[in-house]
């Protein structure tokens, strides 16, 4: 991926999930960090699709910097997480999965459902799971990055 | 000491702006538990789901809240939030945080000439990030706008989720369909996409999924099942509107 890419990726996620951040009635003081968060989450997801071009991988290894981030923000900007989380992660979820899941399901196309359907349980399981691992971490693991900043 | 009615009262109003407003289920619960025993409450149990809250003080107060799923509004979860940390501090009496409660419930949405500005990007956008040209960005644009303004309308009218959904995809189906009808969008299952992604529930499976990992499965299963008929009812408007064209005036899109 050259740079101009890299920066045309980072933009598009990050105007996107700017406009859900404000769909979702986020408090307008906590845009920036809501679009930044879904831009890292997408920026690490296509640059791990070129690397390795797996959908749950990339989900997987992606949501890990995502979420650590949302809980940079949430410790920093005294918000709950759920703001920077739920924002951050639009780009990542697999609404177009569940989408084409349904679809091909409603149109006869019992294998193409099938394999969607699977794919889509497995991006959203891992997601769940790299989720739930960063926001096991103790807490003391990020207060070194906190009091640098 | 506080009157055991009023604290489950006041803990119940909050959990119920949480959980209405998108917060998740152990966080109501965690939140709700925190304030009252700030208030010196001891013996209170709570149990949340996706769509109810069960609460009990002791032997002397019990009290069951139907909380039907609803839309996302984090400003209003970010406001209790800030208020249980107050609360858990010891600066807010029992009766101010029962107004501001009903303050936090009264925060407006946000306006909707922006909301429909903000669909319609969020529409373009995600076109673009599934892969879609500036062309596509605006047929996206165009079906974004108007699904917000039939989603006002729905609302305004109390019409059924489901249908909302189904007839919502529709029309930025039609809408996509005809933009590359006309010449002006270039590929019509990247505007489909990116403008369905404000209906889509991919928010709600992966935390259905996150709710089975916190062990809270039957929680979990109410998201999930809402995920599955959300994502069935759009489908279904898509599918309609492409057989019917098909179909229906010979034009396969």
């Amino acid at each position: 991926m050259n740079a101009g890419e890299f920066f045309y990726q980072l933009f598009v996620s990050f105007c996107g999930t700017l406009a859900f951040a404000i769909l979702f009635h986020v408090p307008p003081r906590q845009y920036l960090a809501c679009g930044l968060t879904g831009a890292a989450g997408w920026v690490v997801y296509t640059l791990m699709m070129q690397a390795q071009p797996s959908v749950v991988v990339a989900s997987l290894v992606a949501v890990l910097p995502l979420t650590a981030l949302a809980r940079l923000f949430s410790t920093r900007r005294k918000a709950p997480i759920t703001l920077f989380l739920l924002c951050g992660i639009f780009p990542l979820v697999p609404g177009a999965g569940i989408y084409y899941t349904a679809y091909y399901f409603i149109m006869g196309d019992a294998a193409a459902a099938g394999f969607k359907g699977a794919e889509t349980v497995k991006v959203a399981g891992a997601l769940a799971l790299g989720m739930v691992a960063v926001l096991a971490l103790p807490s003391r693991l990020f207060q070194p990055i906190l009091r640098r900043r | 000491m506080n009157d055991p009615t009023q604290i489950l009262d006041v803990t119940m109003q909050a959990g119920e702006l949480l959980l209405k407003n998108g917060a998740e289920v152990f966080r109501v619960q965690q939140t709700m538990e925190i304030m009252a025993r700030a208030y010196g409450a001891e013996d209170y149990h709570v149990y949340v789901l996706t769509n109810g809250i069960f609460a009990t003080l002791g032997t002397q107060a019990a009290k069951l809240q139907n909380v039907p799923v609803a839309g996302t509004h984090l400003g209003r979860v970010d406001a209790v939030n800030s208020l249980s940390r107050r609360i858990a501090a010891g600066q807010v009496a029992l009766k101010e945080a029962s107004a501001e409660l009903r303050r936090i419930e009264a925060i407006p949405p946000v306006r909707m000439p922006v909301q429909v500005a903000a669909c319609g990007f969020g529409a373009a956008f995600f076109a673009l990030i599934f892969g879609g040209g500036w062309a596509d960005f605006a047929c996206a644009f165009a079906a974004g706008v108007l699904l917000q303004l039939f989603l006002w309308q729905a609302e305004a009218h109390n019409l059924n989720k489901i249908i909302t959904r189904l007839l919502g995809a529709a029309l930025v189906t039609a809408v996509g369909g005809i933009g590359v009808a006309l010449g002006i969008g270039q590929d019509l299952d990247k505007i489909i996409i990116g403008s369905i992604m404000p209906l889509t529930p991919g928010i709600a499976l992966t935390m259905a999924i996150r709710d089975f990992f916190n062990s809270d499965y039957l929680s979990g299963t109410i998201r999930l099942m809402d995920a599955l008929i959300i994502g069935l009812s759009i489908a279904c408007g898509v599918g309609a509107v492409l057989t019917f064209a098909q179909y229906g005036l010979g034009v396969s899109l």
